[in-house]
């Protein structure tokens, strides 16, 4: 919510209550904005957000697995899903962008890969619904996916997806 | 910005006296950081989406 610009005080004037109030809310009106003008997908530094191309996401595209890109607070819902034998990956989301916040996941037999070129390439698997921290260290090199199902051994029953920022 | 960090103002038993002056280069300091976070709206140039959401903005190509 905008709200007005402040006016000087004089001397004399009595510190009120309102006065108050209008710093505060003019204070919150521009927290507000910087909060909302903060780029997300970017490289954050102490004096700016660099955008490259390669951090961009191509919106309604896919990655080289087909797998669309998170967006922030959205709810994706998967259907039930039974992987073939041997095949790695379901139907799943990039989340190469979420460099911040959490995924909160339920439903069962979620696999999730972080891969970092200073970490290697971790994968686990989760039998039932859970709450994934994203390895912020990872930073901006941090890319992964999330995906439903990993061959016969845990069969998808369902569920849902939401990058959560803070 | 145009205006310096300001600093704080020391407690004393018998209270502070704040003057006009003190609250106008609060003020002051508030209106510029208004004018600093409207101009950093980032905006769409050719090619790009940006969605604008409560937790940030969201760059994307069209």
């Amino acid at each position: 919510m905008i709200y007005p610009r402040l006016d000087k005080v004089r001397n004399g004037q009595r510190m009120s209550v309102e006065l108050v109030n209008r710093l505060i809310k003019r204070t919150e009106y521009a927290a507000d904005l910087l909060q909302k003008y903060r780029i997300l997908n970017g490289i954050k530094t102490y004096k700016g957000t660099i955008i490259s191309l390669g951090a961009i996401s191509p919106g309604g595209a896919t990655d080289d697995f087909g797998f669309g890109f998170v967006t922030p607070n959205e709810i994706y819902t998967f259907p039930p899903f039974t992987a073939e034998p041997g095949e790695l990956l379901g139907p799943g989301l990039n989340i190469s962008n979420a460099t911040s916040g959490r995924l909160v996941i339920s439903g069962g037999a979620w696999e999730h890969g972080v891969f970092a070129p200073d970490s290697g390439f971790v994968r686990s698997y989760s039998p039932t619904g859970t709450e994934v921290n994203l390895p912020i260290p990872f930073g901006a090199f941090f890319v992964g996916w999330i995906s439903c199902g990993y061959g016969p051994t845990f069969p998808f029953t369902g569920g849902t997806i939401q990058w959560l920022t803070d | 910005m145009k205006t310096k960090e300001l600093r704080p103002i020391n407690p004393t038993p018998q209270g502070v006296g704040i003057s006009a002056e003190y609250i106008n280069s609060i003020i002051d300091r508030i209106e510029d950081l208004v004018q600093v976070a409207e101009s950093q709206k980032p905006i769409a140039g050719e090619g790009i989406n940006i969605a604008y959401t409560v937790a940030g903005a969201f760059i994307s190509l069209k």
